[in-house]
């Protein structure tokens, strides 16, 4: 047991193996290692360009603009996982708007830049808003429709000069300083705003909106229980995408002068798409390589292609492009950021300090899981619960018989019936739980437990029947909105965001303690760096009280099944709900982790959360709950007090199949030293 | 004639007149539509082949239609070259060429990936897609070619309506494959087992069917369909390297439109939405007419918007 010793010597110490507060701290200087790094490849390719011999400083333009798109691509796409493929259409209001603007209203063209890029931005808020209930793919062709429409547009309007195209007006200027297309100045331009535009997403990235639009990506039903509202975030990402696109249209059609159609056709679309794959879907500082790479492999195509073969260079690209496109995604789907993870990771490893600790960190987790698979009674507190205040079995109902005579019914359910295609999930069940309560929740499998919770957070809209939250009614409210009205929930089937560190995950479940949204992201305003504190706080704080906080530097999906299910009940408490479901909490759990968990249960009913469970470990059930419900086959049998329900001939029945097994033979089993926590009690009658 | 709205808006100088078409021409305009809609029938039932199968929307299928065209014509040579291959040997050439690529791309492709999400193997179809285009234009230039009808002759008049007879051979020819997949798919130890996947992929692995190998003969078999759609089209518009991406977007249009589940409502589909295409751009005056494409397809894309929820409905995955 000198694991134990050591993992529980650790909890104090715990701070200095992986320090909370360093995880989170984001200064303000951390994106500028990658600024300098695309900085100085992106300024001196008017250098090193020309003397690769075939590029010039034309390409150069292209790389700057194209990482701007780019990065609009690896928003929307990587980020929030959604294919949204009108980057032409975005690319082309930015440059039409620009020459529009000059033609017909003389405006200058920095404040036509400006109005372009509101345009798109506003014009990409209404397509998302309703196109984005639309599920992936079916979003990738409606919004490649919407690319081709605008393309049709483009070459078709009169008031974009049809096939001819539209002559642009004044260069951009600032006083004196003249930027017109042909000049290295203007590159200079492009090259800044192209830098300006990463950080700009960097940051949008590293905030809570990046966190919320990370989580909706990994799993959008496990966001919404956290309160994040998923078109929201979407539309976000989608908008900022958008400016940058524009803004880089407006950049493009100073540089060329006149705009034509055939620069805004569905294979620019699809181009930076490749670059933005190339790149690293997930990285933002991917994606200025990414283009590079694109943009240097075409050209090189064009050069030496054609002593290869003799056919017209141009004719190469298409095809170039896709065999490119399937090799990234076949033999590095991470792309090139991939390769730059490795050797980050390589560099990290080569300090003694950080070595050490990861070491120290793979061991525990071993150890614990070893421990978890051998069912091991743990002497000490393994990764114990940190119960705030040791509860006494007979204090919640204490509490109970001291409230007032009416207590405030946290949630009150009414006849919640739920069907789907003819199939009766859930037939007329009612629950009513106060503040400080426990209610089990029990039945077979297939009795419509998970399907109550579903229709009680949001995640599946009850057929008929009532559901209050603290006096509201919420029946049928999309689940961010109940868990805003202090529902929070954990799931059967864990649902982490598994690539978010465990911390990370946790500060998406206190989401709604903080507000600094997309602007105070982007701009770092004091309120962005004020709510990081509170999240990670709180965090911090909710992993403490499941004893997860020594693993907050993990990611999520890497840890074993036991200690996922603390994360998922961690980031559950984090939104410091009024009411809190419980889906099979105590599955996969050892038997000492089960009482630890039965400890947890208890505190938090002594704080006033009213706590509704379904488990099968029926020992830890029938320990903490005040009253346990039993459904079966979408009926409620009947609500009771624990030794009731362990008695009563229709639940043994219903339950087991057989009247002969008792029920309460689970719960007089001594805490012997066999694993029970994994297996419930059906399980054993069967 | 009748194949003119698949041309793309950049080679519609001449469609103005066209589509000028008077209230006494419906019937011409509504058979064009059908005509079109066939096509766009073929394509769709591939989307839903390949979709139903494996999950994946297949977005090079406009492309394997083109590939159909492409290699028609070179077998059969444009516009009169006595020193081709006969028509029949052509098509059939033609057809089996693509289904095999169709089959090999999915094995090369795909078949490393096919653990991936739907939108990572929604991209690499986009990358087959870049492929067959970047493919066909390297021997074919930006060039556009045409190819004689499959029977020549004069515009044949049934019930007073005149149909050229390039167009009852694609009518015709739908309705024949049409059938012969449906036998195939209800009749044959193949298509039952295609249609087992579908439904009902780990059942389906469960009772021995190697559920992997028909990821691969359902690709085969859409690439299959959209190469026989784009060999009865080409006599009627003209094939160019980049013609297939429109027909991708009205395909999966057409495929929606039918309730995006079973074949019969692809068909559906895709005569409505070539009926709809036909009779909006037939019957608007020029100047919006001009916009081509960009009208139907812009109509729909509203449509679907609106009636999101039954389409998110049948299509969301739930994930709780």
């Amino acid at each position: 047991m000198s694991v134990t010793g050591s993992a529980s010597a650790g909890r104090p110490g715990s701070r200095a193996v992986v320090p909370v507060s360093v995880l989170v701290a984001d200064r303000w200087w951390a994106p500028l290692g990658g600024l300098a790094l695309v900085g100085a490849v992106f300024f001196t390719m008017p250098i090193w360009m020309p003397a690769l011999g075939f590029l010039s400083v034309e390409d150069g333009v292209t790389v700057t603009l194209y990482t701007m798109l780019a990065l609009g691509m690896v928003l929307v796409l990587g980020y929030c996982g959604q294919l949204m493929l009108a980057t032409n259409a975005l690319f082309g209001v930015g440059a039409y708007g620009l020459a529009i603007l000059a033609l017909h209203q003389g405006l200058n063209p920095w404040a036509g830049m400006a109005v372009s890029a509101v345009a798109a931005g506003a014009g990409a808020a209404l397509i998302g808003v309703m196109v984005f209930r639309l599920t992936g793919h079916l979003l990738g062709l409606v919004t490649l429709a919407i690319g081709y429409i605008a393309f049709i547009v483009f070459e078709t309007s009169p008031l974009t000069g049809g096939a001819s195209g539209i002559g642009v007006g004044p260069s951009l200027s600032i006083g004196g300083a003249v930027f017109s297309g042909g000049e290295n100045s203007f590159f200079y331009v492009c090259t800044v705003a192209a830098l300006i535009s990463l950080v700009v997403a960097r940051n949008l990235v590293v905030s809570r909106t990046g966190r919320a639009l990370r989580a909706v990506e990994a799993n959008e039903a496990a966001a919404a229980s956290a309160g994040v509202n998923a078109t929201h975030y979407k539309v976000v990402a989608f908008v900022t995408g958008a400016i940058i696109a524009s803004v880089a249209g407006s950049l493009y059609a100073n540089y060329v002068g006149v705009v034509g159609a055939s620069s805004f056709t569905i294979l620019v679309t699809v181009e930076v798409l490749l670059m933005a794959v190339v790149g690293g879907l997930r990285s933002i500082w991917g994606a200025p390589f990414g283009v590079l790479g694109v943009v240097v492999f075409q050209a090189a195509l064009q050069t030496y292609g054609p002593d290869v073969v003799h056919i017209n260079s141009s004719y190469f690209t298409t095809i170039g492009f896709g065999v490119v496109l399937i090799l990234v995604l076949l033999l590095l789907p991470g792309g090139l950021a991939s390769i730059g993870d490795g050797l980050a990771r390589m560099i990290a490893s080569w300090s003694p300090e950080a070595n050490a600790a990861n070491r120290r960190i793979s061991t525990e987790s071993h150890a614990v899981a070893l421990q978890a698979a051998l069912g091991e009674p743990s002497t000490g507190a393994v990764a114990g619960v940190s119960a705030v205040a040791p509860v006494a079995p007979g204090i919640t109902s204490d509490v109970e018989g001291e409230a007032d005579p009416d207590p405030p019914c946290l949630l009150e359910a009414v006849g919640v019936t739920c069907r789907f295609e003819g199939l009766t999930a859930l037939d007329g069940a009612s629950l009513e739980l106060q503040a400080g309560e426990v209610v089990g929740l029990i039945g077979p499998n297939g009795a419509g437990k998970t399907t109550f919770f579903n229709c009680l957070s949001g995640h599946v809209q009850p057929s008929s029947g009532v559901v209050r939250l603290g006096g509201t009614d919420v029946t049928g409210m999309a689940p961010y909105r109940i868990a805003r009205h202090g529902l929070a929930r954990t799931f059967q089937n864990i649902e982490l965001f598994p690539d978010m560190s465990v911390l990370e995950n946790v500060m998406v479940g206190a989401h709604l303690s903080a507000h600094a949204g997309a602007l105070s992201a982007i701009f770092r305003l004091p309120g962005h760096w004020r709510d990081e504190r509170v999240l990670a706080q709180r965090a911090e704080h909710a992993l403490e009280r499941v004893g997860m906080e020594r693993y907050a530097a993990r990611a999520a999906g890497t840890l074993p099944y036991g200690q996922q299910r603390r994360v998922e009940i961690a980031r559950a408490l984090a939104a410091q709900p009024h009411v809190l479901l419980l889906d099979e909490p105590a599955a996969g759990l050892s038997a000492s982790e089960a009482q630890e968990l039965v400890e947890l249960v208890r505190a938090l009913a002594s704080e006033s959360l009213g706590i509704v469970m379904v488990e099968h470990n029926m020992r830890a059930l029938m320990d903490v709950a005040d009253r346990v419900t039993v459904l079966d086959s979408g009926r409620q049998l009947l609500t009771a007090l624990p030794d009731e329900v362990r008695k009563d001939e229709t639940v043994i029945a219903s339950y087991l199949g057989t009247s002969h097994l008792d029920l309460s033979r689970a719960s007089v089993r001594g805490a012997g030293a066999r694993p029970e926590g994994a297996t419930s009690v059906p399980e054993e009658g069967a | 004639m009748c194949g003119a709205a698949l041309v793309r808006a950049s080679m519609m100088d001449w469609m103005p007149t066209f589509f000028a078409t008077g209230i006494g021409q419906l019937p011409e305009t509504l058979a064009s539509g059908i005509v079109n809609g066939c096509i766009y029938a073929l394509a769709a039932v591939s989307l839903l082949v390949v979709y139903n199968v494996t999950g994946v929307i297949n977005f090079a299928v406009g492309d394997f239609l083109m590939a159909g065209a492409m290699l028609t014509l070179l077998f059969a040579g444009p516009n009169g070259d006595p020193h081709r291959l006969p028509l029949a040997v052509a098509v059939l050439l033609a057809v089996v060429i693509v289904t095999a690529l169709g089959g090999l791309l999915e094995l090369l492709v795909i078949h490393p990936r096919r653990r991936q999400g739907t939108i990572f193997l929604l991209i690499l179809t986009i990358g087959i897609s870049s492929v067959l285009e970047g493919g066909a234009l390297i021997p074919t230039g930006s060039l556009t070619y045409g190819l004689r009808p499959f029977t020549s002759g004069p515009a044949l008049s049934i019930v007073g309506v005149l149909l050229p007879r390039q167009d009852l051979w694609i009518v015709g020819s739908t309705l024949i494959v049409m059938g012969l997949l449906w036998y195939g798919a209800t009749r044959t130890r193949i298509g039952k087992a295609l249609r087992a996947c579908e439904v009902n992929p780990t059942a389906a692995r469960l009772v021995g069917i190697r559920v992997d190998r028909y990821w691969t003969i359902a690709f085969a078999l859409g690439a299959l369909l959209a190469a026989f759609a784009g060999a009865i089209l080409v006599p009627v518009t003209y094939a160019t390297y980049d013609m297939g991406i429109p027909i991708t977007l009205k395909a999966f249009v057409a495929w929606i439109l039918g309730g995006a589940e079973s074949p019969v409502g692809a068909v559906a589909g895709g005569i409505g939405f070539g009926v709809l295409e036909a009779v909006v751009l037939g019957y608007s005056p020029a100047s919006v007419a001009n916009y081509g494409d960009a009208v139907p397809l812009l109509l729909l894309i509203v449509a679907l918007v609106i009636r999101r929820r039954g389409l998110t409905r049948q299509m969301a995955v739930t994930r709780v």
